[in-house]
């Protein structure tokens, strides 16, 4: 089997960890209550909207779990090459882009606010996801 | 095998030191003094005094509900001296924050803000674990002989839901720490009991007059 280039796997890294410090920003702006550093305005708004919890769960929460576990079997595949973690990954990432496109859409067609926190995080699990698929490529 | 355990190590001392970081982005701030007492404060005692005791509650808030008789006690001694404010700070944490501050507004538009925010904090654990909440807010406003058609629309409208997110905006400008925080005369104290609270109640007090 061929191994991950060296290229995909530190982008796998770099960018699930970009997305695990945005996501717990947002985690820790939520249990504080805190406002936000915006830079464009509205990430509040969106940040308290009513859909940035699910049963009770901050998606935010969610969000720094998803880049953490992405983080880690990333880091894992670094130290061990064990060739399952890369198809676990590929799969996980599609869950990741799903999310965010959700929240892009609630952003832009249901809150009408736009949070450059979720946006970046929109951008990020995008890229994962990309690299999801070619990780799949390397695969077969 | 060094060579994971160092990955691994590196790995967990990251993870560790970026929401440390991130933390720190937050919540470091130091405390801004509230927004002035306006129009649309809930207030009791004298209102003449100059003397202020504000609080910023969270009727979801255990630490709020233990406090919540030694405030009653403050405001029965020194209420002649003092005004006390009263200001939501619904935390996010707290799944009925909003709803409950919005039936203490709701209950204060027929002139029972302060009877129900007793009630609200009295029986804290009954309505928390009630099934629905908003149900039992509905029996304590029968309880207090509200008019209870219009404190449950009033319970539920946007406007009141603004009130609660205008105090909301004001404790989180101030970067408040938690629930409660209460500030006398535009500082914030944090007595550790009722006695060193009365002391600097009176204190102020005697140093107004």
């Amino acid at each position: 089997m061929k191994q991950l280039p060296k290229w995909l796997l530190w982008g796998l890294i770099i960018v699930s960890f970009i997305g695990f410090l945005d996501a717990t920003y947002l985690t820790i702006l939520h249990y504080t209550g805190a406002d936000a550093l915006c830079a464009i305005g509205g990430c509040n708004e969106v940040l308290t909207s009513e859909y940035s919890i699910i049963f009770g769960i901050p998606m935010a929460l969610l969000g720094a779990i998803y880049y953490l576990s992405v983080f880690l079997l990333s880091v894992f595949y670094y130290e061990s090459r064990n060739a399952k973690v890369l198809k676990i990954l590929s799969l996980y990432t599609i869950a990741g882009l799903l999310a965010s496109a959700y929240f892009v859409y609630l952003q832009l067609f249901v809150i009408g606010k736009i949070c450059q926190y979720c946006m970046l995080s929109a951008t990020t699990s995008t890229i994962l996801f990309i690299f999801g698929r070619y990780i799949k490529s390397y695969k077969s | 095998m060094g060579k994971k355990i160092f990955i691994w190590a590196s790995t967990v001392i990251v993870i560790i030191a970026s929401i440390y970081l991130m933390g720190n982005l937050v919540g470091g701030g130091p405390v801004a003094s509230p927004s002035e007492v306006s129009a649309d404060d809930w207030k009791a005692g004298n209102l003449e005094a100059s003397v202020v005791l504000l609080e910023y509650g969270d009727f979801q808030c255990p630490a709020c509900a233990s406090r919540h008789p030694m405030v009653k006690n403050l405001l029965a001694e020194f209420g002649d001296h003092m005004t006390y404010i009263y200001r939501h700070f619904p935390l996010s944490i707290h799944n009925f924050a909003n709803i409950s501050a919005a039936a203490a507004e709701a209950a204060g538009k027929q002139g029972q803000f302060f009877e129900m925010q007793d009630l609200l904090y009295t029986n804290q654990t009954t309505w928390v674990n009630s099934v629905v909440p908003e149900d039992m807010f509905v029996s304590y406003a029968t309880d207090l002989g509200l008019n209870v058609s219009q404190f449950v629309q009033d319970m539920n409208s946007s406007d009141t839901a603004a009130l609660v997110r205008e105090d909301l905006k004001s404790a989180n400008k101030a970067n408040l720490p938690g629930t409660p925080t209460f500030f006398l005369s535009g500082e914030m104290i944090r007595p550790g009991s009722e006695g060193a609270f009365r002391t600097l109640i009176r204190n102020a007090i005697e140093a107004a007059s």
